[in-house]
């Protein structure tokens, strides 16, 4: 009877909706719930800040009703959020943040921002910010930090590739080669070229390396590279090798192929600006 | 770009190396024509590219290939002035023909190379033996029978593998 006199003398100061206890945690809740009742000083009853009565002489909670008569409590700003309303304990609904002191959480606490303490975790007693990094998995992992890690990943902004490795290995294999077609056939004087260039080995092999290196989508393959004509690319390579290839449609077509010597080497560049303008 | 200079005149992509965007890490192709009308193709580029290829490469050494001519800036003074000093220093263009030709060098004339090194380290050793022998006969007062042959059948067989190496 005191109990209701006293929750409903204290809902004519606040009339606002208490926030709704979630008890989809309840475990937490409750040790946070004990821990409060623990602390009560010489006063008999006590409403906590997540609006439950605690009496002394029962040693039990009593929850408020749904539309709930808690006094002083905040009001949500927006719907279906609840508001973090002090030091003490936090409404469950709030995502759990790891708990420093445990050594299978140290990693999780280290990502928890403790300004100004590189190397320390946060000891004080203000709320911790979340790092959306996902901590180091370690080898002894107990049943609880599992299923920590495991909601947390869900809470945060999914990311599926969060592993170095991953991002490493998606960096630098090539799916699929790049198409290479040869339109050196397409004019007569251009093969010539091409055969009288190749007939030094080292000038083949630098061609071969280059068209290889084009193919896996390396867009600078030689030493250099240089505009001819209208999108038509001169590649250099060590040995006095150049390859001149021209990028349509995601095709790399190679136009022509030539040694060092400048005879040859100016002819290839002179008629490839006829035939490509 | 075409200038001439006493016994050569280097011609370039002037449009290219106005379009490099940093001078301090490019290369570029210079045609140099020596006086009798061959031209060479040398390469010019800077330290800073040559770190740059390796890095774009993932190498720990730039490869084997035509060697460079290296230069701080790229330049077309500062190519001028590099092309020049590579004239200067060696009759006929010499380095300037290794620069090109250096990949169609025929293995053979490192052969003869080798061959004439190894024989004229030979001639200089046994030169150096027989001074040494001279040296142990004129310290020697009296001289016994047996000492005597050894060191005549020493000297001699220097003499003869010296006559071999001179016939070669």
């Amino acid at each position: 009877m005191f109990l209701l006199k006293f929750l409903f003398g204290k809902s004519s100061l606040s009339y606002g909706r208490a926030p709704r206890a979630d008890f989809t945690d309840r475990p937490i809740y409750q040790r946070l719930v004990r821990q409060e009742f623990e602390s009560f000083d010489s006063r008999e009853e006590k409403v906590s800040q997540t609006g439950i009565v605690f009496t002394k002489n029962s040693g039990k909670p009593v929850f408020p009703s749904i539309d709930g008569f808690s006094p002083n409590l905040p009001v949500p700003k927006r719907p279906g959020r609840k508001p973090y309303v002090g030091p003490g304990i936090r409404p469950s609904s709030y995502r759990t943040p790891p708990r420093i002191g445990n050594q299978q959480h140290q990693q999780a606490g280290n990502k928890l921002k403790d300004r100004g303490k590189p190397g320390k975790p946060d000891k004080g007693n203000t709320l911790p910010e979340y790092d959306n990094s996902r901590p180091t998995p370690t080898k002894k992992q107990s049943r609880r930090s599992k299923t920590f890690d495991y909601d947390y990943r869900s809470n945060g902004p999914k990311k599926k590739k969060q592993f170095n490795e991953q991002c490493e290995l998606d960096e630098t294999v090539n799916e699929k080669k790049i198409e290479i077609v040869s339109k050196i056939n397409e004019d007569a004087s251009l093969v010539k070229a091409a055969k009288e260039a190749c007939k030094n080995t080292d000038v083949q092999k630098d061609i071969n390396h280059l068209e290889e290196q084009l193919s896996l989508g390396n867009k600078n393959p030689g030493m250099g590279r240089k505009p001819i004509c209208k999108g038509v690319i001169e590649h250099r390579a060590k040995n006095g090798g150049r390859l001149y290839v021209r990028e349509s449609a995601g095709v790399i077509e190679i136009l022509a192929k030539s040694g060092k010597k400048k005879s040859n080497q100016q002819f290839v560049i002179n008629r490839l600006k006829e035939i490509y303008g | 770009m075409h200038e001439k200079k006493i016994g050569f005149s280097i011609e370039l992509d002037e449009t290219h190396l106005n379009e490099i965007e940093d001078v301090y890490n490019s290369n570029i192709e210079v045609f140099v024509t020596l006086q009798d009308g061959f031209t060479l193709t040398i390469v010019v580029g800077t330290p800073k590219n040559l770190q740059y290829l390796m890095e774009k490469d993932k190498v720990n050494f730039y490869g084997p290939g035509l060697p460079w001519i290296i230069v701080q800036k790229l330049t077309k003074e500062i190519i001028q002035e590099a092309i020049k000093a590579y004239i200067d220093d060696k009759p006929e263009g010499y380095w300037l023909k290794l620069y090109h030709f250096a990949t169609d060098i025929d293995i053979s004339i490192f052969d003869q190379l080798q061959a004439q090194e190894i024989r004229e380290s030979a001639q200089f050793n046994l030169l150096i033996g027989l001074d040494a022998l001279k040296d142990k006969i004129n310290k020697l007062n009296n001289l016994d029978t047996s000492k005597k042959s050894d060191l005549v059948a020493s000297l001699n067989k220097l003499y003869k593998d010296l006559r071999i190496l001179n016939e070669e």
